[in-house]
Formats: structure tokens, sequence, C-alpha cells
């Protein structure tokens, strides 16, 4: 595969009532597929399928944080791992900071998991699903021969983290949810994408930082400060599910770069440079 | 009395929602059969016009997660946006009900405390009602409209729900194997909503706690339903529900539809 390829299998924020909560699956040119969050319900799932997923294809989960939005998607990827590869099936590998990864033990417990201990799940015939692994900010995972990441933290409930993934020489980077983040600039430094989250236009700054949620302008401030290639919005609220422009307008005042908003299905690929 | 699938979908399903049903009564009482998973129900909802938000009572069948963890994510969305309408009422089996609010307390989607008849928040503030109920125990929902529960053949506290509204009577298999339960509750209904999971291999639908669709047909036989909608399907019939429909012809003379989201059936 000569490209890195992105596909938004939810791009809604929390309280959406028209897109499926966030979740980003990636094909990277060496083969490996990872996701970035797992949605809710089915969501990751029914999107995945309608563009050639299936749970199966899935390495290695990054998890942002442990919102119901972003992770009770994941109990039913296992459970459809399963179906998919009876007895036969390996772990769902899941990699996240410390808080996070509690409330996914806690999730498992909440999805009927029978049996969770250890950082590891497994289901009624004794079967390993679902294995979670706690990361460090800044230390590299060789998830793939030609693919790293690493976590960063940012300002959203406490253990929340963003993600970046760099991959034959393509640097992809994901905000998880946050605030206005110094860090993410940090993390973010010349990265070909910097895929960011943005609740709501600049003049409702304050309604965004209480909710622990950016501007479309804060993006764009980290995009311009971090020097990144392409910036794209995602994690959008409902007032924005038809329009994005005046997202987009905010976002343009601070960053000069190519400016997108992400909707469900929405592929992209970055080309080898 | 209109109904609308919010959810078609079996557990495993990659190409539907989870199960959820909208039940609008003549009498502008509103409720949910199940809750689907995610934020499936508030999405498919929005796309038909829906306001969930005056949906005050949903009626769990039991608590396997795709159908009943879609909860959380409607109560949060009630809790901003609900204006005075107070908790949401959930009904269920007391076995469900325990279920339900195990799976709350474990995802604190603004949930922290399940004690007592509510799930409150933080701040102790009230969103979900819990009302389990025996089963046979006739709950009234609104001025002309009632419900019970039966037992269903799935898990335990699996239950499947008999409405009643002017005169008119939906009821709801939930998941479940063929049960004699199902065909005595369902008698005489104008719509029986029964699960299927495959055709043929009665041994491998009871294996897996559900129907085929021969035996969905031959509970509405039984009961002399006035009509059969069969739901809860598999990825192998999402394309082509034909099978399902067409195995049930063999035992049911009556009128069948083959759901699929934001399927709408009108009664009276």
């Amino acid at each position: 595969m000569s490209s890195l390829e992105i596909t938004f299998l939810g791009t809604g924020a929390g309280m959406s009532t028209t897109r499926a909560h966030t979740a980003i699956a990636l094909r990277c040119p060496d083969g490996t597929t990872l996701l970035l969050d797992g949605s809710s319900g089915n969501s990751a799932l029914r999107n995945g399928e309608a563009c050639g997923f299936r749970a199966i294809d899935y390495d290695h989960v990054l998890l942002s944080h442990d919102h119901q939005d972003h992770i009770s998607g994941l109990m039913f990827i296992q459970g459809r791992r399963t179906h998919e590869s009876p007895g036969e099936e390996s772990p769902l590998s899941i990699y996240g900071g410390a808080l996070g990864l509690e409330g996914l033990r806690k999730c498992a417990i909440a999805g009927r998991i029978p049996d969770v201990r250890d950082g590891a799940a497994y289901n009624h015939a004794g079967r390993q699903v679902l294995r979670w692994r706690e990361v460090q900010p800044g230390n590299i995972l060789e998830l793939g021969p030609q693919t790293v990441a690493w976590s960063f933290d940012v300002d959203h409930i406490p253990g929340s983290i963003g993600w970046r993934i760099e991959s034959s020489g393509i640097a992809v980077v994901f905000s998880g949810d946050t605030t206005y983040n110094r860090g993410l600039v940090d993390a973010a430094q010349g990265a070909n994408l910097l895929i960011h989250e943005a609740l709501t236009t600049d003049d409702e700054h304050d309604r965004a930082v209480s909710r622990l949620h950016s501007t479309s302008g804060d993006a764009a401030r980290v995009a311009e400060q971090a020097s990144v290639k392409q910036l794209m919005l995602t994690h959008l609220d409902n007032a924005f599910h038809e329009n994005q422009d005046p997202l987009l307008q905010d976002a343009a005042r601070t960053y000069t770069g190519p400016i997108t908003a992400a909707h469900d299905l929405m592929q992209v690929r970055v080309p080898l440079s | 009395m209109k109904i609308t699938f919010l959810g078609t979908g079996a557990g495993n399903s990659t190409r539907r929602a989870h199960s959820a049903i909208a039940v609008e009564c003549p009498d502008g009482t509103n409720l949910l059969l199940d809750a689907s998973s995610g934020n499936s129900a508030l999405r498919h909802a929005n796309a038909v016009g829906i306001d969930i938000r005056k949906f005050d009572d949903v009626l769990l069948s039991h608590d396997h997660p795709d159908h009943m963890s879609g909860i959380d994510f409607i109560q949060f969305d009630r809790a901003w946006h609900g204006e005075g309408r107070g908790p949401l009422r959930v009904h269920a089996s007391y076995e469900a009900m325990e279920g339900l609010k195990r799976h709350c307390l474990a995802t604190r989607l603004n949930i922290w405390d399940i004690s007592g008849d509510f799930g409150r928040n933080y701040e102790g503030r009230e969103f979900l009602h819990w009302k389990p109920a025996p089963p046979g125990h006739v709950i009234e929902l609104g001025p002309n409209t009632t419900a019970w529960h039966f037992p269903a053949d799935h898990i335990t506290g699996a239950s499947g729900w008999r409405v009643e509204s002017d005169g008119k009577t939906v009821v709801f298999s939930g998941d479940t194997r063929y049960s004699p339960a199902v065909v005595k509750a369902a008698e005489g209904a104008d719509l029986l909503i029964h699960e299927a999971f495959c055709v043929a291999d009665t041994t491998l639908a009871r294996a897996a706690g559900h129907c085929t669709g021969g035996e969905a047909g031959r509970v509405a036989a039984e009961t002399s339903a006035a009509s059969l909608a069969i739901t809860h399907l598999t990825d192998a019939y999402h394309e082509d529900s034909q099978p399902l429909g067409v195995e049930a012809a063999e035992h049911y003379a009556g009128p069948i539809s083959l759901a699929h989201d934001l399927m709408q059936i009108t009664l009276g």
C-alpha cells in the first residue's frame, strides 16, 4: 500500500443524535490496522462493514479515554471477533492510560464478559477476548514492522490522552477529547495530518471549555503552532451535522493549511512522500 | 398506534442497529420496547422525526447489552434536553432490572447512584426510575394504555411484553426460544413482533436461545395473532430476509412483515 488510509467510523460528539460516536480506523502502509477509540454500541461495526472492515481486522486499539461514547463499542467488536473466527480469535489488543483502562475494565464487566482479571477478559468458552496494556506518555509502542505510536497527555477528564502514530514516514496525530493543549502542540509537530476535536465555534468558547472540549479555532491554533500539513475536525455536535462552514471559517482564520470537517464513512489517504 | 422499528439487528449484527421499537399510542403515550445500544435509538428516532425525549417509559425485555445499553445515552440526552419531563421510567422483570442497575453503575454515564428507586447523578438528581414488576402485573402507562410482561425463554429474567392501547394489542417476544408462554400471552394480538434467528435448524436456534422463522410463524398461528412482524435479524438475512418469512408462512396464514431499521407499522 502506497498510502496511509484513514476511515472515520464515527464523528459525533457524545450528545450527537445524528452521527456515530468517535472511532477512526487506520490502514497503515505496512499492513497494520489500528482503531482509534471504539465508538458506542455496534456503530463502529456497522460503519466498518460499510467500508470493508471486519472486526478481526483490527490489530490494536488505541484508546483516548473511558467515556462511554469512546469505549463501549469495543465490547461489541470483541463479541463479533468471536463470531467471525469462533475458537480461533486472538484477543482484541488495547492500549490506553491507567485511568482509561480502569474504565475499560468496568465497561467489560458492564458488558457481561464473564471473567475479567489481570488486564484481560475471558468469554464463556474461557478464551481471552480482550487484553489491555497501560502506556506512559512518550513510551514508543511498536505496532507493526514500520508502525509506531505513542501517547501524550491532554486536558479532558483525568487520564485522557491523545496519540501520535508514525508509519512508513507518515505521522498522524489524534487529539482525543481535549481543550486547547500545549502538549498537543509539541506532540503534533510537523505531522502530515492532525485529527482534532471541535465542539463549537469560537463564539461559544466558554461552553466548549466548560464541557472540556475545544473550539474549531482552538484546533486551528494547535495545527498552526505545530506546523502540521493538514487539519481534520471531528467529534461534531448536532449543530454542525449538516453545515460545517462556521467551524471551518473559524479555523481558517488561524490555520492556513487545508482544513476538512470529517463525517461518518469519510476516507482520507495520506500518500507516502 | 404507530410502531417504528429503530433497531432490528441481532447481537452480532454489523448491518443493523440493535433492538429497539418505538410505540406511539393514540392516547399520547409513547414507549420504547428495548433501547438498542450506543446512540442508535437516538439516531434512528431523529432520522424519522420522532422526538425520543417525549418517550417517558422503556419496557425492557432483558439485560443483554444490545437491548439495554442504549439507555445510557437516552437518559443522558434527556438529562440535557428533556426539560421538566422527569426521570425516564424503566420497566422490567426484577432480574433484568438488577442487570440494568449494575450496568449503569459500571458505565457511570451520568448515573452514579443506583440505590432505592432511582438512578441519580453525582448531585443526587434523579434521571432513571426503576420500576421492576412481576410477570402479569398490569402497568398503567397512560389513560388508555397498559402493559404487562411475561416470561420468555432466553436468559434468566428475560421477558416479552404485551401492550394494549385503545383496543389495539401489540405483543413483543423479546429474545426467546419457541415458548408456549409467548403463545399464551400473545392471544388475539393485532400485531405479534417476534424474533427469528435462522431457518430450518431449530437445534441451532435453541442453542443460541433464539427461534427459527418457522417457530415464529408457529407462535403467530397458535395464538391467532392478526399479523406478524419478524425482527432481530442476523447479517445472513439482512439483504434477503425472505427465507425467514417463507418459513413462517408454512405455519401462519396471516400477513407477515420482515422488519428493517426505520420500518413503520400503523394499527387501527
